[in-house]
């Protein structure tokens, strides 16, 4: 008995190695790096001609940021405006479109055809880097562009419109960028999720004469919800951070102002302009985006958490405690 | 329930610590492109934003000095933009970094931050004697000079600013090719406007003076009595900001360019419509380097020079040697061959037609008749030499305005310019929105 007990140990000692490289990277890289941004946050601590001058400076920056103290403006809403609503207007149409698709190249009445195919053609546009996305799109849809052009020539824009100094247009094409980007890796992640539902319900959700719409309210998306709440939280706190594209679609030459009139900058853009001067501010701003990253994330998990089941283990709890007494 | 909160928390903290977006940095920036073994005990690395610079070590240095030359490598990191926060991690990182810079190229709009950092040394520190200088340009001498005076970076080329106008359409839409009467057309910001609603009519808009209203930007701002702050670190605006800004919106409320940026696709295009079937634009602000370096081959055979309406400069490269070179003799050799030595300096004219930074190799080439067509740019049908039109200009440039921040001030104008222009906000507001975004980026500029 005794023997066999220890044996157990040794061989979970070997989990604890496997996963230490994990940690300690994470520790190093990660950790050390975030709690040096909250302490750099509290000091003045800026660049200029390459010399480092830091002193400490308590919530000044705070105050700065948020454009409480005299003399500074509060860019750092009106980047964190800009990111949200570039995010909303790419993951809405995102998560609807690639549950469609889920939806349907699982359906086992469809069967539609070329199933893998699809999935690895939506999935393409991922595997293209920021940057060949970025200078196509704006190739694309620049004012003498072809698309711009053709869009002209039949009526749809009118003569004088010019998607990058338009403030919907600049917005709406990044959006329309990151969406078309993100929507298949999505779209694999939901069919996944739905393959992952039990077959028998839909056959007897069918015996039962429940329609399509029906077994996708009150089966698909119950059982989806898991996999929903893991899109939703990492697409929020992509969508926080939100860089490359805005970085290289329509900006200035130094890429750090979304034109037109800094209205596609990003809080990751702003992050990077200010690094470059103003450490202890920069670090301001991350931290400010860090908590509302995890405001975001706390919502997310509390409004989408599975509730049912909460309901269930606290009545156990309760059961067990009155069985207890 | 605590160790759920706990975990959430570790969970949220180790997602959300990305927040610093060190990973997006990297696929944003464009790729150094390396040329030679960093990794050889006697390398020399040299830095530069484009290969301007490796083009003149590869033939004009190569040459001259074969041996020096073969241990050269040379980084190019792509593109300007970017340039100053790739140079300045390597720089913090010191000699440690395989492609630490022994030597660099700096542009005029952050030469400054550079002279006076701890990056760089003098010249003299490195057997360059200011009396070899004698021959530079004044203006370039400053450019390069820190605020204790020690002078740091040394330019090869000289930079007076001018327009370059294409032959063909100033024929057909100014309906002269003559230098003289072309620049006529161009002597004041009001006399541009006229200039550019007759070629609008005339061509019933297929070409256009500029492709930009900001092809009036590097004349005015370059011109400018103040810098972007004064001594007290009290940021200001010249005059001459304003005088953008304004005729700017004139230009654009007046559809008289094609509201294209510097350097867009859109903008390069321009250079080579016809101006009849495909739009065109007829003048594009210039100076000696634009000429060699940006013209299209629409241009060859058909460029007329005029001066611009103020007395200005665009750009240039400053060379400098780094505090922790590993061999200061080859990058004095380097820099006093190209900066300073008039056989050298004429070999880089012979090369790109540059108006090199020499007033001594200046004379020579003016009588040699070198470079006269301008590297096949200047229009034959008149008798315009390339060298002998920027003299006089060369000689007045005033670059005692341009400060260590200029870079990333002027990409901030260009934002409230836009702003104003379109019609987003007024006059006072973008100004005072410029200020406000300058204090911004830099916290050690107030504002009043």
């Amino acid at each position: 008995m005794k023997k066999n007990k220890k044996k157990r140990v040794t061989y979970g000692r070997y989990g604890y190695f496997f996963i230490a490289p994990f940690f300690i990277t994470y520790l190093i890289f990660q950790l050390w790096p975030l709690i040096n941004t909250f302490y750099y946050s509290t000091l003045s601590y800026y660049k200029r001609n390459g010399r480092e001058v830091i002193s400490f400076a308590g919530i000044q920056n705070f105050l700065n940021i948020f454009g409480l103290a005299p003399g500074e403006t509060a860019y750092v809403l009106q980047y964190l405006k800009n990111t949200l609503i570039m995010w909303g207007f790419n993951f809405v149409p995102q998560i609807l479109v690639s549950l469609l698709m889920a939806v349907w190249l699982t359906d086992t009445k469809v069967k539609v055809k070329g199933t893998g195919a699809i999935k690895v053609i939506i999935y393409l546009p991922s595997v293209i880097t920021a940057a060949s996305v970025s200078v196509l799109f704006k190739n694309l849809f620049s004012q003498y562009g072809p698309i711009t052009l053709a869009l002209k020539s039949i009526g749809i824009l009118s003569e004088n419109f010019d998607f990058m100094s338009s403030v919907a247009g600049s917005r709406g094409l990044i959006s329309l960028i990151l969406w078309w980007m993100w929507y298949g890796n999505t779209s694999i992640l939901l069919i996944s999720g739905v393959l992952g539902i039990d077959p028998v319900l839909y056959e007897a959700a069918d015996i039962d004469g429940a329609g399509g719409w029906k077994k996708f309210t009150d089966i698909t998306l119950p059982l989806l919800k898991p996999i929903l709440l893991y899109t939703l939280v990492t697409s929020a706190i992509g969508g926080l951070q939100m860089y490359d594209i805005p970085a290289l679609f329509n900006v200035t030459e130094t890429g750090y102002n979304g034109l037109p009139n800094n209205t596609t900058t990003t809080m990751a853009m702003y992050i990077m302009r200010l690094y470059n001067s103003d450490v202890g501010k920069a670090a301001a701003v991350s931290v400010f985006l860090f908590f509302v990253t995890l405001v975001v994330s706390l919502l997310l998990f509390f409004f989408m958490g599975d509730k049912e089941e909460k309901k269930l283990k606290k009545a156990e709890k309760a059961r067990r405690k009155a069985g207890g007494r | 329930m605590s160790k759920k909160w706990l975990s959430l928390l570790m969970a949220g903290a180790m997602v959300a610590s990305m927040a610093v977006p060190v990973m997006a940095e990297e696929e944003t920036e464009p790729d150094n492109t390396i040329t030679g073994d960093s990794s050889a005990d006697d390398a020399f690395v040299v830095w530069g934003w484009n290969d301007d610079i490796k083009t003149i070590l590869d033939t004009v240095f190569a040459e001259a000095y074969p041996e020096e030359y073969s241990r050269i490598v040379f980084v190019n990191t792509g593109g300007s933009d970017y340039y100053q926060t790739k140079l300045d991690a390597v720089l913090e990182e010191g000699s440690s970094n395989e492609l630490y810079p022994d030597l660099m190229g700096l542009e005029v709009d952050y030469v400054q931050k550079y002279t006076n950092s701890d990056w760089l040394l003098s010249v003299t520190d490195i057997g360059i004697s200011e009396d070899s200088l004698a021959n530079m340009y004044q203006y370039n001498i400053d450019l390069g000079t820190d605020y204790d005076g020690n002078i740091k970076a040394l330019f090869w080329q000289a930079t007076p600013g001018c327009y370059a106008v294409r032959a063909d359409l100033a024929e057909k839409y100014l309906g002269t090719t003559d230098p003289d009467e072309v620049a006529a057309y161009f002597t004041d910001l009001d006399t541009i406007i006229a200039t550019a609603e007759m070629v609008n009519e005339a061509s019933g808009g297929t070409c256009k003076l500029f492709s930009g209203y900001d092809e009036i930007k590097r004349s005015l701002m370059n011109s400018r009595e103040v810098g972007f702050y004064d001594e007290n670190d009290v940021i200001t605006l010249d005059e001459n900001v304003t005088t953008y800004f304004e005729t700017a919106k004139t230009l654009y409320d007046e559809d008289l360019t094609y509201n294209t940026s510097q350097w867009s696709a859109d903008w390069y295009a321009n250079m080579d419509g016809d101006g009849e079937s495909s739009n065109a634009a007829l003048a594009y602000f210039g100076c000696p380097w634009f000429v060699y370096w940006s013209l299209s081959d629409t241009w060859q055979d058909n460029t007329i020079l005029v001066a611009a309406q103020e007395q200005c400069f665009w750009g240039g490269t400053g060379l400098a040697a780094t505090a922790e070179c590993s061999d200061t003799e080859l990058a004095a050799l380097i820099m006093s061959y190209l900066t300073t030595d008039t056989d050298g300096m004429v070999a880089i004219n012979a090369q790109n037609s540059d108006f090199v930074n020499n007033t001594e190799a200046i004379s020579a080439i003016v009588e040699s008749g070198a470079s006269a067509d301008g590297n096949g740019y200047m229009y034959s049908g008149n008798d315009q030499n390339f060298i002998e039109f920027f003299l006089d200009k060369a000689d007045a440039i005033d670059a005692s305005t341009v400060t260590a921040e200029d870079q990333t001030i002027l990409s901030l104008l260009d934002t409230e310019c836009q702003a104003y222009v379109t019609g987003e906000k007024d006059l006072d507001t973008a100004l005072s929105d410029l200020t406000a975004a300058i204090h911004d980026t830099y916290s050690y500029l107030s504002v009043e």
